[in-house]
């Protein structure tokens, strides 16, 4: 989980990256003064680029765990192990055969995937 | 949900056979809302304080099919008027959007409301305690006029308070009797 400093540090990265993305340009900001909190976006991108459709939830919870509050087994949002701030919604075929039709399978199959986003975790 | 086809055929008195429109097919969904909300497991989970609890519901009409036009959520307020909720600070490590709502489509007919111990634990640790208010409900476009149906409300309190040797322990209780406990905090 990210520490509150760090946190607004990485998030001001963040939205630096995105700004900077089309010129392919670092902002110095991000290079020399926070790169840590940016390595970790820049993980946390990756991560999130290796998840493709038709792979299973266990895959997806290698980097990623389901946010708190309501879930429902076809569709789920995930942080980001590393720092729960950072989020994607990620929507599942339903495993039709496992045993209890209320669990979540880890057998359920990736069948659509968001944008990363930032957003404060939910607890309940 | 029905699939149906329909034609409008009007007589003529000029000797001709009737006008006959173009067909318009529609379909037809039932007027469903959500019935028998309620409880159907919970998970404390001793190693990190979370609480798990499963909920169940059906549809008014028994398919809840009926239920696709309809969404289901929560809603959870944190003390104060600020749109964000830090949480006492230590030994809480969290922040929190106020309020907090989160849903989904009700033909599901379940869902499982995770309820997570704070992000880090902060020390020195000391005594804290704060509730949140959560309503569960739903929207059904034909039922009260599309405004919320509440669906059950509960207070969730979490502790963090201290043992007799010193340690300190977290528990997370909410009004409906379900608590989880992470004894001692890291």
């Amino acid at each position: 989980m990210c520490q509150p400093i760090l946190r607004v540090a990485f998030c001001a990265c963040f939205v630096s990256l995105l700004l900077a993305w089309p010129t392919r340009r670092v902002p110095s900001a991000c290079a020399s003064e926070e790169s840590k909190s940016c390595e970790m976006v820049v993980d946390a991108m990756d991560s999130a680029s290796k998840l493709k459709i038709g792979m299973l939830r266990a895959d997806v919870e290698r980097d990623f765990e389901a946010d708190g509050g309501i879930s429902v087994r076809d569709r789920g949002t995930y942080t980001y192990r590393r720092c729960h701030y950072i989020k994607l919604n990620i929507e599942f075929r339903v495993h039709e055969n496992a045993p209890n039709t209320y669990a979540i399978s880890p057998e359920d199959q990736v069948s659509k995937i968001s944008s990363l986003y930032l957003a404060y975790p939910v607890s309940d | 949900m029905l699939e149906a086809l329909l034609t409008v055929s009007v007589p003529t008195s000029d000797g001709g056979g009737p006008l006959v429109s173009n067909s318009k097919s529609f379909t037809v969904t039932a007027c469903a809302s959500v019935t028998a909300f309620q409880r159907k497991s919970w998970t404390p989970i001793p190693s990190t304080g979370e609480l798990d609890i499963t909920y169940t519901w059906s549809s008014s009409t028994g398919n809840l099919s009926d239920l696709a036009a309809c969404q289901q959520s929560e809603y959870v307020t944190y003390p104060g008027n600020s749109s964000t909720y830090t949480w006492p600070r230590p030994p809480f490590g969290q922040t929190s959007a106020n309020p907090t709502s989160v849903g989904g489509n009700a033909s599901n007919g379940t869902f499982t409301d995770k309820h997570l111990p704070p992000g880090s634990w902060v020390k020195p640790y000391i005594a804290a305690s704060f509730t949140a208010n959560q309503t569960y409900q739903y929207v059904c476009p034909c039922v009260n006029s599309g405004n919320q149906n509440t669906l059950a409300q509960y207070t969730i309190t979490r502790s963090v308070t201290q043992n007799s040797g010193g340690s300190f322990k977290y528990t997370i209780t909410k009004s409906s009797g379900e608590s989880a406990t992470l004894n001692p905090l890291p």
